[in-house]
């Protein structure tokens, strides 16, 4: 029988109408990853918990509450929404800042979101098949890039945990 | 699934890994529904949601498929049926222990306990 028990990782990344998910597994396994779209915060409450009974995460990641989300509102209710059903099933929530990030991708030498992606890319094959091309300045940004802001987000808090030596949890969402 | 369930597997494997291993190599309900002779994608999604648990059949396909052993696949299920297993196994051994002295098997009931004693070492 196993000794270690999983520590699963679920990243959610909140956007005005939809979200991004990444499912991680101790030590670095990346189950899951997607995106699902809502038009209301009820929508959005029913796709995180149907993504909690998918991936029974130990740990819920969110980016942590920034000027930009204070300027999108509903971005802001949905990641209180999202932190309410992580409470509802006892799901610790740990938020990683902007500023926490652009210094954790500073160390690993990469400039743009495209060099973060494809260096996630490289450390995990299971998403390397979404790598969107490096788009023109002109160009929206390519709808898989949210799956990356996912993965990014539960690649950074893992890492940035193991050099903490904690327990996983960064700082308590109080959102 | 009632909430203390879902938090009772937080710190468990997974009862299946089905999904991860199809996100990985790009497939979807649909094509794996094809793969496997489904008509629908429903039986898989039932599947990956922990809803069903698929045949002998289709596990067996599933491991062809996606080239990992059943038990690492259904790794939660695996700790579940081992746990129910020892358990009653140790049961067992406990009502062939109390058997032993007087029971006209005697021999038998040896043989079992030396091969349960063999299993555990």
């Amino acid at each position: 029988m196993r000794t270690t028990q999983p520590i699963r990782i679920l990243a959610v990344e909140i956007r005005a109408a939809r979200l991004g998910y990444a499912v991680f597994e101790s030590p670095k396994r990346l189950l899951d990853f997607g995106a699902a779209g809502f038009d209301s915060p009820e929508a959005a409450r029913r796709r995180i918990v149907r993504l909690f009974r998918l991936s029974h995460p130990s740990l819920l990641v969110l980016r942590s509450a920034s000027y930009q989300l204070k300027k999108a509102l509903v971005r802001k209710s949905v990641a209180r929404i999202v932190c309410r059903e992580a409470r509802k099933l006892s799901i610790p929530v740990a938020s990683v800042s902007n500023i926490a990030l652009k210094r954790y991708f500073q160390v690993n030498s990469s400039r743009s979101k495209y060099d973060v992606a494809a260096s996630l890319a490289t450390r995990f094959p299971e998403i390397a098949w979404r790598l969107p091309e490096r788009r023109k300045f002109y160009d929206p940004e390519p709808r898989a890039m949210i799956y990356f802001d996912a993965v990014v987000l539960g690649a950074a808090q893992m890492d940035l945990n193991k050099k903490k030596g904690s327990d996983g949890i960064l700082s308590s969402a109080s959102k | 699934m009632p909430n203390n369930l879902i938090h009772e597997q937080l710190n468990k494997p997974l009862a299946n890994y089905l999904r991860a291993h199809r996100r990985k190599t790009g497939l979807t309900q649909h094509d794996l529904a094809r793969v496997l002779g489904y008509e629908s994608y429903g039986a898989i999604s039932r599947h990956e949601r922990f809803e069903v648990v698929p045949s002998l059949v289709m596990a067996l396909s599933y491991q062809i498929l996606f080239q990992v052993p059943v038990s690492e696949m259904f790794a939660g299920l695996t700790d579940t049926v081992e746990f129910d297993v020892e358990s009653r196994l140790a049961e067992f051994e406990a009502h062939l222990g109390e058997q032993s002295g007087h029971s006209p098997r005697a021999a038998a009931i040896a043989r079992k306990l030396e091969w349960l004693s063999e299993r555990r070492s």
